[in-house]
């Protein structure tokens, strides 16, 4: 029986955003209303979806897939040149689950955080909705071609999220960042063109090759045709490499820029900082996590035996941004700049989980993004909050504010050392099995050095000195505040903002003491992915 | 066969050009109600009606005809269709001072010289039709008659002069090289290839490939906006198709070495267009460049042989893309005057509709989602890495690496209309736009979006004839 659970959850904002045309620009508060009842709507879908999931489903793989809807949405016949076709395929695991609860999560909150929004309202959450709806729909696309339409989809509106709602460089944050995520897009084009080519089957009757975009033939090796470019078998090579591994390293650097690794990853601090907070919040836990989750479900799954050979580099690079990350977000004097960087830095443990090939280490980066999307939305609403009060976010500019903000004040304490890692909190649990994963893997084969774990111990050590020496900047001794008229704004948090703060704060918690929760569901997919993936590791 | 006879066969084949000789009575009587002094608003819908006449007279027929120098095939009749709907988009554009009956009457000329441009068979009528398209084009590039207009339509006749005596030098080396001027007769031969590079030439020049491209930006920034649009696209696409069918039944001649020669063609086409767009701050300028670099995009479509429905796509898209975005910048033209980026500011928070419009003709042209633009791109990558992985040659490869990356750069300068309509602030500008050319508008952005949805949609209003 085909449920449609998912599409309802998919296309529940984009019926949001179509609902919004009916209302004038001026019916601000019924804007908003409409807006938060679809968000919620989409959040309670995906809860009563993780209430129906089976976490043991499925013995391999390629057949884990639950609430699968499969339909033909273009098929084309181009002549001579064979039959193209496109479906509508969906699914969910236990890797899409949490991410999909997440972002309806973050998106009702996003709603309820511009809730004081003035000028143009209609518009902003008409481009809020639909860049939830692409959102949602990448994490649960089985197909190629509709995952990148989703993740092409997602630049448009946050393009304009930024560049129209943002501050005051908005203009070059918001080009930056398209022109950057969108060189990884086509990198991630022209390798879904060619995977496409090679990946058939052959129409018993009329002896076409029907291509497809289907993610899970293209998982298979069985599907490949014979001597074709991404074939196992293949003999081509670009610039002495072979095919697969510069493909794998196309789709690598991709997803990489979304995630981002250190040398791309300069679009990011721009556009966090210049954004408005929901769209920060947005940036920061939800759209980092498309290139993740783009890594586990379409980089490592495609090409396994690539991502093997490079795993060792690719943890390089993970140690490189969360040194890098962490030793750049301890230079800032800009609050919303040192959060962003801080990102990066969290970034770098997905990166070293992956390259461990472990369950511990695939399961902690993958935990390790579903709290980083609690954390940072934290983070960036805790920069709102100061910033809605003072239009200034200054690390220096602030001093004592404990004394006169204490339930901000604690809201703050909490998620700052949940996210440089105490245990107890969400952080902690991602890193450690992280960590576990990569000195497990040293003691086991040797395929990722000891020192890999050793450096990212210490990055967590710059992680706790940035976050206590901001504490001690900002919150701890006396009060004083830059600008005398700050003085009579500085109040604590309002029953709105507690009302945003909740939700996270719990999933902080609770994911910090219990990670049963997402562990147990996310488990079973993991480790199929894992003996999948890592099926290769023990042939070599 | 006897004179009479061949009298009686082409007699008998009137029928299969009727579209082209609608056109021609028509534009005839057009300039006849001209001299009648008829108000210009019943001489366009006049010409709208023999468009559409044309239009839905149009033979789905295949074979070779009038002594055969005409072929009709799925090509030609795809043309005699999508060409006069095109001319049809050119009638809406906004009423300015230039336009009079001759103005329609030259636009007619053009089209009915694109027509037999596609449906030629012949080198000479090729090379007539050409000319046919060359000379009307010459005299509508002058319609503002102002100093930038003349010196537009002066540039565009010396380099056209030139570029058609090198076709018909080209040709005649075609001539005593195989004594027959038939596309089917001509082989390989070293003499046949140097006439072939001549003669392409001609037909490079149309189509605005890299070194014969000199004329566009001069010519579309002098020319009337309408006119521009119509010279991007309709002498253009007739141009590919002729390209098209030289390529496809001139099989002796096709070379590796030719292939090669065309995808560098194609490559610095991309290249240059790509990089000159990036600097202009003049709308139709960037526009003109832009659309270089799209030439490059379908030159080697008319060189692989089994690639007629991405051929047909791409230029569908293409049509509609361009007329869409010039329509747009001369809805927003003040008479005479040239558009820059900085007249657009701040207009798309005061009309939102229009900004999303303009946003979707400048993704559709970057090749973005979800517009038909990308699935243009999408196909014509596929076909390239099909090539490539049968070939393994580099020269596909580059190919596609050059387009993905011009197509990121292209995002630079097409966003910068959506950019500068929408970020800066300004709220001086005005603009009146009426309701007749907003459906227009809207319509175009919509059929762009539906194409991308269901690529194949024509296909179900028009069967091939030999699948």
């Amino acid at each position: 029986m085909i449920t449609y659970i998912l599409s309802l959850i998919i296309w529940m904002p984009l019926l949001g955003a179509f609902t919004l045309l009916f209302f004038n620009e001026r019916q601000t508060s019924g804007i908003k209303i409409v807006a938060l009842i679809f968000s919620l709507i989409q959040l309670l879908l995906s809860i009563h979806l993780v209430w129906r999931f089976d976490p043991n489903y499925g013995d391999h793989l390629l057949t884990s897939f639950q609430f699968v809807e499969k339909f033909s949405w273009i098929s084309m016949s181009l002549g001579s040149f064979g039959s193209f076709n496109i479906d509508y395929h969906l699914g969910v695991d236990g890797m899409s689950l949490w991410l999909v609860v997440l972002s309806s999560l973050i998106t009702v909150l996003g709603v309820l955080a511009s809730w004081k929004l003035k000028q143009q309202v209609r518009s902003y959450f008409m481009l809020y909705l639909l860049l939830s709806t692409s959102i949602v729909g990448c994490f649960l696309a089985l197909d190629f071609f509709l995952f990148y339409l989703f993740f092409e989809l997602v630049l448009l509106p946050m393009f304009f999220l930024i560049g129209l709602w943002g501050g005051a460089r908005r203009s070059y944050a918001s080009i930056k960042f398209f022109i950057y995520t969108l060189v990884g897009s086509l990198l991630i084009l022209v390798v879904m063109i060619a995977l496409y080519l090679s990946v058939g089957v052959l129409d018993p009757t009329s002896e076409i090759m029907i291509h497809s975009f289907n993610l899970l033939h293209m998982m298979d090796s069985n599907y490949f045709i014979e001597g074709s470019s991404l074939a196992k078998d293949s003999v081509l090579t670009f610039m002495g490499m072979p095919l697969r591994a510069v493909a794998f390293l196309a789709l690598f650097l991709g997803f990489a820029i979304k995630l981002p690794i250190v040398p791309f990853h300069t679009w990011l601090p721009d556009a966090h900082v210049e954004a408005a907070t929901p769209i920060s919040v947005i940036l920061a836990a939800l759209l980092l996590k498309l290139g993740g989750y783009g890594l586990y479900r379409i980089a490592f799954s495609i090409f396994p035996d690539a991502a093997l050979y490079f795993g060792y580099y690719i943890a390089i690079f993970g140690v490189l941004a969360i040194i890098y990350g962490g030793l750049n977000a301890m230079a800032q004097n800009d609050l919303k700049r040192m959060i962003a960087y801080s990102s990066i830095s969290h970034m770098g443990f997905v990166l070293i989980g992956l390259g461990s090939f472990t369950v511990e280490g695939a399961a902690g980066g993958m935990f390790q993004m579903i709290a980083h999307g609690f954390i940072s939305a934290a983070l960036f609403l805790i920069v709102g909050v100061l910033y809605d009060r003072t239009q200034n976010r200054k690390i220096e500019n602030f001093s004592g504010l404990a004394i006169k903000l204490p339930g901000y004040s604690f809201v703050v304490m909490i998620v700052f050392f949940a996210s440089l890692g105490l245990p107890g909190l969400a952080g902690f649990v991602g890193e450690l099995l992280v960590l576990m994963g990569a000195f497990n893997v040293s003691a086991v084969d040797g395929m990722l050095p000891n020192w890999i774990g050793i450096v990212a111990v210490m990055g967590l050590l710059i992680t706790a000195a940035y976050y206590l020496w901001t504490i001690q900047r900002m919150f701890l001794g006396k009060y004083w505040v830059r600008e005398h008229s700050w003085e009579s704004k500085m109040k604590d948090l309002e029953i709105r903002e507690w009302l945003i703060f909740t939700p996270l704060i719990l999933g902080i918690v609770v994911l910090g003491m219990y990670p049963k929760i997402i562990l147990d569901t996310m488990n079973h997919s993991i480790e199929l992915f894992i003996a999948y993936v890592g099926d290769l590791k023990i042939k070599l | 066969m006897k004179i009479n006879e061949q009298l009686i066969e082409i007699q008998e084949h009137f029928g299969v050009i009727s579209s082209e000789i609608i056109l021609i009575t028509g534009s005839i009587i057009l300039l006849i109600l001209g001299i009648l002094r008829l108000p210009l608003f019943w001489i366009k819908v006049f010409a709208a009606v023999v468009l559409l006449g044309s239009f839905l007279f149009a033979q789905q027929v295949s074979g070779f005809f009038f002594t055969r120098t005409i072929i009709r095939d799925d090509l030609s009749y795809l043309m005699t269709q999508l060409l006069p709907l095109i001319t049809l988009g050119i009638l809406c554009f906004k009423r300015q001072a230039h336009q009079s009956y001759e103005f329609y009457f030259l636009l007619m000329s053009v089209l009915i010289g694109s027509l037999f441009m596609v449906g030629s068979h012949n080198l000479l009528i090729l090379y007539l039709a050409i000319e046919l398209t060359s000379y009307a084009s010459y005299l509508l590039t002058g319609f503002h008659f102002n100093e930038k207009g003349s010196e537009a339509a002066m540039k565009y006749l010396l380099f056209g002069g030139v570029s058609s005596a090198v076709m018909l030098f080209g040709i005649s080396l075609f001539y005593g090289a195989y004594d027959s001027l038939y596309f089917d007769t001509l082989e390989f031969s070293s003499l046949g290839a140097t006439g072939l590079f001549f003669f392409l030439s001609g037909l490079f020049f149309k189509t605005s490939i890299v070194p014969f491209h000199i004329w566009v930006p001069t010519t579309y920034e002098g020319a009337p906006t309408d006119a521009v649009a119509f010279f991007s696209t309709v002498p253009k696409i007739a141009g590919f198709a002729a390209l098209y069918h030289v390529f496809k039944w001139t099989n002796g001649l096709f070379n590796p070495f030719l292939e090669q020669l065309i995808l560098l063609l194609a490559i610095l086409t991309i290249i240059w267009g790509t990089l000159a767009a990036l600097r202009q701050a003049d709308i139709k300028r960037m526009l003109s460049f832009g659309a270089i670099a799209h030439s490059g995009f379908i030159l080697p479509l008319c060189l692989a042989m089994d690639t007629y429905f991405i051929f047909k796509y791409y230029v569908i898209i293409y049509g509609i893309m361009n007329i869409l975005a010039f329509l747009f910048v001369q809805l927003h033209e003040k008479e005479g005057e040239n558009l820059s980026l900085s007249d657009m500011s701040g207009l798309g928070i005061k009309f939102p509709l229009l900004g999303v419009i303009n946003v979707i003709w400048a993704v559709a042209l970057v090749g973005l989602p979800p517009t038909g633009g990308f699935m243009a791109k999408l196909f014509l990558f596929s076909a390239a890495w099909q090539h490539y992985e049968s070939i393994d040659s580099l020269y596909w490869l580059t190919f596609i690496l050059v387009g993905v990356l011009s197509s990121t750069a292209s995002l630079y300068f097409y966003l910068r209309v959506p950019y500068f309509y929408f970020f800066k602030e300004d709220q001086s500008k005005k603009i009146k736009i009426n309701k007749r050319h907003f459906l227009i508008l809207t319509l175009l952005a919509f059929t762009l979006i539906l194409l991308f949805i269901q690529p194949n949609i024509f296909d179900r209003f028009v069967p091939m004839i030999n699948p």
